[in-house]
């Protein structure tokens, strides 16, 4: 068992600027986590703090119960088990491929087969006596995977490590990275500024806000349920709409809407708040006097989906719709909108 | 990022380079109050050492002068004007800086023998260190906007009046930071010095040194001249420090405006053309002539041979120990900052502004009186060309690790190597060539040096700058000369391989 547990950390490069104020984080052993954040939110000081490079003010870091860091216990990197995957790979420029991938092998005798077996597993079979110059950058990514996997980890931090990628490539790194992960039963912490990387490749998603974790779930649970608004916005497009709450249903500038939680408002005891909505919540109807109604703006066509802005009646900001192909809206048109499905009242 | 605290491993192998550096430091200062504070500050304030010091300072004043005055013409001349063949001349005004002061120090006296004295100190060692001047100053120029100069012609102010008001006001910290470097050459200086029979501080301390039995007035002449170079260091860092202050705004604006000469071309050349002759031309014709007057007697083969032979038997033992040492401090000066790798860094820069003389005479009390085997042995000398040239190589190998990315020697860590191993199977092999170019510039120095090596040689051994010294001591000119060639040529392949390896 591998369980990352973090508990109560924190860390201040000068006093007064906090990066991690009292996080808590538990990754289950041979899951995939994403720590999902904007840059300067302290991520990377997270991962350089689990891998060692760095000693943090307060709290614990344990991998499957054995203590990294914690009051009097720091072990240095090298005593943790952690593999790490830097951006861009970081691989030695010096050193073939094997000799990458089996930098880490202590064991003489099984470096050979280990090494083959892992060049096997990332899908360059073949190319261990390449040099990482002679690769391309997908490949030196999957190389500096299983370097990291070599000397069977504890757990594997991956920082941003699809960054420098094409948009292209990028999926498919993603998607064999991921697969590698899941045949050697790896724990694996992800970290990411792109919420569609963190949702589409990790298991359990931890949105890291100020230092703290702002919510954690799975990528299901984070895109549906996101527990403010500031999450709702970062983790996909969100359309806020200021509502009314009555007996359950929230009232908007959009029509009603059915709340998940009904909260016991009643006739009596109406609540304000703000109401979230997705894109794909929102869905165009032909034109009626008792549907809302808005005037379409702007089109852009995405291929599988396009994103529609109408400007709405007695709304002043505009709202996005994502309508799947065939799109017929054209610019202009004038259109009816209905809302599917439930919301969350936000106070 | 790296880790913020330097590995035990790695601090504990610096801190050992860094006390070795500052060990002639503290056993001078120990020697040279040995018989009582008073007893010192007796010897300290006689009117001889007054003299000494007087003289010294006088050297350096009009050495730095006339600094000055060529290395800043030199580089507007190159940098700013229409100057024909402007990429020759400023090649051609580096070139002093290979030549050693006592090679410059022999082709005038052997040439003009009354010229020795303070004339002659002045002339051999404004003519070698010039380029300490002229290469920032020169740098500067090319750097600098024009704009500045542009408002204030069209402030309707004259051409000369704009480049002693606008112009020189802006390579005034570059020129100050390259006069400071002159001065300490000058003081530190005893090649030239003692061939030219002219008694300043360093020559002083080798006289005393070797005229008495009492070590103590030596030592605290050397304590007074330690003072006086540790100064001028800290002086030249904090010019350094300013000078960045003076460029505003980053990025070239714009190619700088090159005057037009006119009519001036021609005694701008022949000014050009008569630095070069002196600086570079005239020693090398010296030695030429020396060379081709020499006879039989004057020449030996196969004592050359042997002398080259050691001589770069020791420097190579030299570059070999200080490379060594230097690795984990260039390691630790690169990667980690906070107090104890600012005050390593620091304590490896202390050979810096300590004169090669005042190095040796603290080994050799150290040696005398604590490690009396290793006294005029092989051991201590090249202890003492690390000590004084562990700052060239921490400053090459610093730049060189600085280069590689840091993020590698995370990786290595997370894969199990401790930083030891990291430093040997990822670090030194990435910033290879360039610990190789701050070796080779080691060896370079260390055979060229004299001071240290006249002191602390065993006896009976020689290098081609102790013959070189000896021979033109006696005024045997054309028996000096093989030695001086076969140092310039033996210095210049290293440095011919370093330029090639930068370009």
């Amino acid at each position: 068992m591998t369980e990352l547990q973090i508990t109560g950390l924190t860390k201040a490069y000068d006093p007064g600027s906090t990066v991690l104020c009292g996080l808590d984080l538990t990754v289950p052993s041979g899951s995939l986590a994403a720590v999902l954040g904007p840059s300067g939110c302290g991520k990377t000081t997270l991962l350089r703090i689990i891998a060692g490079f760095l000693r943090p003010d307060a709290g614990t870091v344990t991998v499957g119960g054995r203590v990294l860091s914690g009051p009097g216990i720091q072990l240095p990197p090298e005593q943790r088990r952690i593999g790490i995957v830097p951006q861009e790979g970081a691989l030695f420029p010096h050193l073939s491929v094997a000799r990458n991938v089996a930098f880490g092998l202590t064991d003489r005798a099984g470096r050979r087969q280990r090494t083959d077996e892992l060049l096997d597993l990332v899908g360059l079979a073949g190319y261990g006596d390449r040099m990482p110059h002679e690769l391309s950058g997908g490949q030196q990514q999957r190389v500096a995977l299983a370097r990291a996997l070599a000397p069977r980890p504890a757990l594997v931090l991956l920082d941003e490590p699809f960054n420098a990628l094409d948009s292209a490539l990028r999926a498919d790194v993603r998607a064999d990275v991921r697969a590698a992960l899941r045949a050697t039963g790896a724990t694996a912490l992800l970290v990411t500024h792109d919420q569609q990387e963190a949702l589409s490749t990790a298991d359990l998603v931890a949105v890291v806000r100020n230092g703290r974790i702002a919510q954690c779930g799975t990528p299901q649970d984070v895109y549906r349920h996101p527990m403010d608004s500031w999450i709702a916005g970062f983790v996909g497009d969100a359309i806020l709409l200021p509502a009314t709450a009555v007996n359950g249903t929230a009232t908007t500038a959009l029509g009603t809407v059915q709340l998940r939680t009904p909260s016991g408002t009643t006739a009596d005891t109406p609540r304000q708040g703000t109401v979230l909505l997705r894109p794909e919540q929102l869905e165009l109807t032909e034109p009626t006097a008792n549907t809302p109604r808005g005037t379409v703006t702007d089109v852009r066509y995405y291929g599988h989906d396009a994103m529609i802005t109408l400007a709405v009646d007695h709304l002043n900001v505009p709202v996005n719709i994502r309508v799947a192909d065939p799109v017929t809206p054209q610019l202009g048109d004038h259109t009816g909108i209905r809302i599917i499905g439930q919301a969350t009242l936000h106070p | 990022m790296t880790p913020e605290r330097a590995p035990r491993t790695l601090l504990l192998p610096a801190c050992l380079a860094g006390a070795l550096a500052l060990l002639p430091l503290a056993y001078l200062a120990v020697r040279a109050l040995e018989r009582g504070l008073g007893y010192a500050w007796g010897i300290v304030t006689t009117e001889h050492t007054v003299l000494l010091l007087g003289r010294s300072l006088g050297l350096a004043t009009v050495v730095v002068s006339a600094c000055l005055l060529l290395g800043i013409s030199l580089a507007w001349l190159t940098a700013r004007t229409t100057l024909p063949g402007a990429a020759v001349w400023s090649v051609l005004a580096t070139l002093p800086l290979a030549i050693p002061s006592y090679v410059a120090a022999f082709a005038w006296q052997s040439a003009i023998p009354g010229l020795a004295g303070f004339v002659g100190s002045a002339v051999a060692l404004t003519l070698v260190s010039f380029p300490y001047v002229y290469l920032p100053v020169a740098a500067t120029l090319r750097g600098i906007d024009p704009a500045h100069e542009e408002v204030s012609r069209s402030l309707g102010i004259g051409p000369v009046r704009t480049f002693l008001r606008v112009t020189l006001l802006q390579v005034r910290p570059a020129a100050a930071g390259g006069g400071l470097l002159v001065v300490l050459y000058v003081l530190s200086d005893f090649g030239a010095v003692s061939l030219m029979r002219y008694d300043t501080f360093t020559r002083g301390i080798y006289t005393s040194y070797q005229a008495s039995f009492d070590r103590t007035p030596a030592a605290a002449l050397s304590v007074v001249l330690v003072l006086m170079t540790v100064t001028l260091v800290a002086l030249e860092v904090r010019t350094r420090g300013r000078a960045g202050h003076f460029r505003v705004g980053g990025g070239a604006a714009r190619r700088v405006a090159s005057h037009s000469l006119g009519r001036a071309a021609v005694p701008a050349l022949a000014w050009c053309g008569a630095v070069t002759a002196a600086a570079v031309v005239f020693p090398l014709g010296a030695l030429g002539y020396w060379l081709a007057a020499g006879n039989s007697a004057t020449w030996d083969p196969a004592r050359l041979a042997h002398t080259a032979g050691v001589t770069l038997g020791v420097a190579a033992a030299g570059a070999a120990l200080t490379t060594v040492l230097a690795l984990p401090v260039g390691a630790v000066a690169a990667r980690y900052r906070g107090r104890t790798a600012h005050l390593l860094e620091q304590a490896a820069y202390a050979g810096h502004a300590l004169p090669g003389i005042t190095v040796a005479l603290s080994l050799v009390f150290f040696a005398a009186r604590y490690a009396y085997p290793l006294y005029q042995e092989l051991p201590l000398l090249v202890g003492a060309y690390a000590v004084l040239f562990l700052p060239v190589a921490v400053a090459a190998i610093r730049a060189a690790i600085l280069q590689a990315p840091p993020v590698l020697e995370s990786v290595a860590r997370s894969l199990g190597r401790r930083p030891l191993r990291v430093l040997r199977e990822v670090t030194v092999p990435l910033a290879a060539p360039g610990v190789a170019a701050g070796a080779a510039l080691t060896f370079v120095v260390c055979m060229k040096e004299l001071p240290a090596t006249l002191l602390l040689r065993p006896t009976g051994m020689d290098t081609l700058a102790t013959r070189l010294w000896t021979e033109t001591g006696v005024g045997a000119f054309a028996a000096a000369a093989p030695y001086a060639a076969a140092l310039i040529v033996l210095a210049a392949v290293p440095s011919y391989l370093l330029g090639r390896h930068r370009t």
